[in-house]
């Protein structure tokens, strides 16, 4: 018989155990009279805190937190999670693609002004986005691409390249901060989107 | 009042927002604004504070849903963006408790605030019917006051988001065992408390 273990009955009272498990504990309850007690009290307590009424917001904070909310959520630049899923298909190649990516913003506006301002972000066209985001994914597997447009990025001006040292190194780092580069690229390539 | 919605209803909501539709944005607020709030008020012990951070929560939650992985549930990841709101907010307090009761007459504001999860104005007045439980459900709010944070912290992630006690573990960054020994506690303590009426529910 196996021994008394608290922490076990708590997940048996909530009925978060299931097949072998839950047949070993309930078997130990049935020849422990003081598991089946403290069961009995868990399942009790369990019912008590499910008792617990749920306060409700007043209609003027629901409306606020609602405005607050709409208005993030139209800050929100659209399609940006499926960039971030195709780069992670393709991480072995993140710093080559993340250069693939500034080089062709910059390709595509070579007169694109200085980045945009952080904070400030620009209202995206979502058609110029899905087929941005084709050339991109041919640009990510071809190689000779992205030699060419390293190539030219070499005569580009200063800020691009600390962008693209940025985007190298980013490649070792965390999710969170490649998202970040990303989000800077897009900042360039909706600027250039609307200088178009 | 848990939001057991139906999985690909959620990740379809979920996509939806992520685009920037309003409409869908409109059916994960109503979804979850409820349990959220409740969640709020029950651990900050304060409808104001509680509306602050719904507010917050709501937020970051629309600003970050790119994160959100598909894997988890979607629940325990909002409710994630709660909890650790919660925190941040429990450590702003402690601070300004710290740097006012330091010098006399530095902030006055918030000096004795609300037992953690007793609401500062009770509870909105119950329909008729919900009237002879009154006191009892006054007995639990302070039962449930009584507990140490982190007990109180399990319970109502565990009623208000039907969170798993896995999941609850994940958001608190505790290992699963930790969280059932606090469970098991909060849970006996509750049950003992709301055994002896009127004991000590005297203000
Ligand atoms: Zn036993």
């Amino acid at each position: 018989m196996s021994a008394c273990d608290p922490r076990e009955l708590v997940l048996l009272a909530a009925a978060e155990l299931d097949g072998a498990a839950r047949r070993r504990i309930e078997a130990h309850v049935a020849e422990c009279p003081r598991c089946a007690a403290e069961l009995q009290a868990l399942r009790q307590g369990l019912a008590l805190a499910a008792r617990l009424p749920a306060p409700e917001p007043s209609p003027e904070a629901i409306d606020r937190v609602r405005r607050a909310a709409l208005g993030a959520l139209a800050r929100r630049r659209p399609a940006r999670r499926p960039r971030i899923a195709i780069l992670r298909r393709y991480a072995l190649t993140a710093a080559a693609a993340l250069v693939a990516l500034v080089g062709w913003s910059l390709v595509q506006q070579w007169f694109a002004p200085d980045p945009v301002p952080p904070g400030h972000v620009a209202v995206a066209d979502g058609r110029e986005l899905t087929h941005n985001w084709d050339r991109w994914q041919n640009a990510v597997t071809d190689s000779a691409v992205l030699t060419e447009e390293l190539g030219t990025l070499q005569q580009s001006d200063p800020w691009t390249l600390a962008e693209i040292r940025l985007a190298g190194s980013a490649s070792q780092k965390a999710g969170d901060e490649l998202q970040e580069i990303i989000e800077h690229v897009e900042l360039i390539e909706h600027d250039a989107a609307d200088g178009s | 009042m848990a939001p057991r919605a139906d999985r690909d209803i959620v990740a379809q909501l979920v996509s939806q927002c992520r685009r920037g539709d309003p409409q869908a944005f409109e059916q994960v607020f109503a979804l979850y604004r409820g349990p959220l709030y409740a969640y709020l008020a029950r651990t900050t012990g304060d409808r104001h504070e509680a509306e602050d951070l719904l507010q917050d929560v709501f937020v970051r939650l629309v600003e970050n849903l790119d994160r959100y992985e598909e894997s988890g549930r979607f629940e325990a990841w909002v409710f994630r963006i709660a909890a650790n709101r919660v925190r941040d907010w429990a450590r702003r307090r402690k601070h300004a408790e710290r740097t006012a009761s330091a010098p006399p007459g530095g902030r006055e504001n918030d000096g004795d605030g609300p037992l953690p999860g007793v609401l500062d104005k009770a509870v909105e007045a119950p329909p008729e019917g919900r009237m002879i439980a009154g006191e009892q459900i006054r007995q639990l709010e302070t039962a449930m006051a009584g507990l140490e944070a982190d007990e109180r912290q399990v319970l109502v992630l565990r009623h208000y988001g039907d969170l798993s006690f896995r999941e609850i573990a994940d958001i608190m960054g505790s290992p699963l065992g930790t969280v059932l020994a606090k469970s098991h506690r909060a849970l006996l303590k509750l049950r003992d408390k709301m055994d002896r009426p009127a004991a000590r529910s005297d203000p």
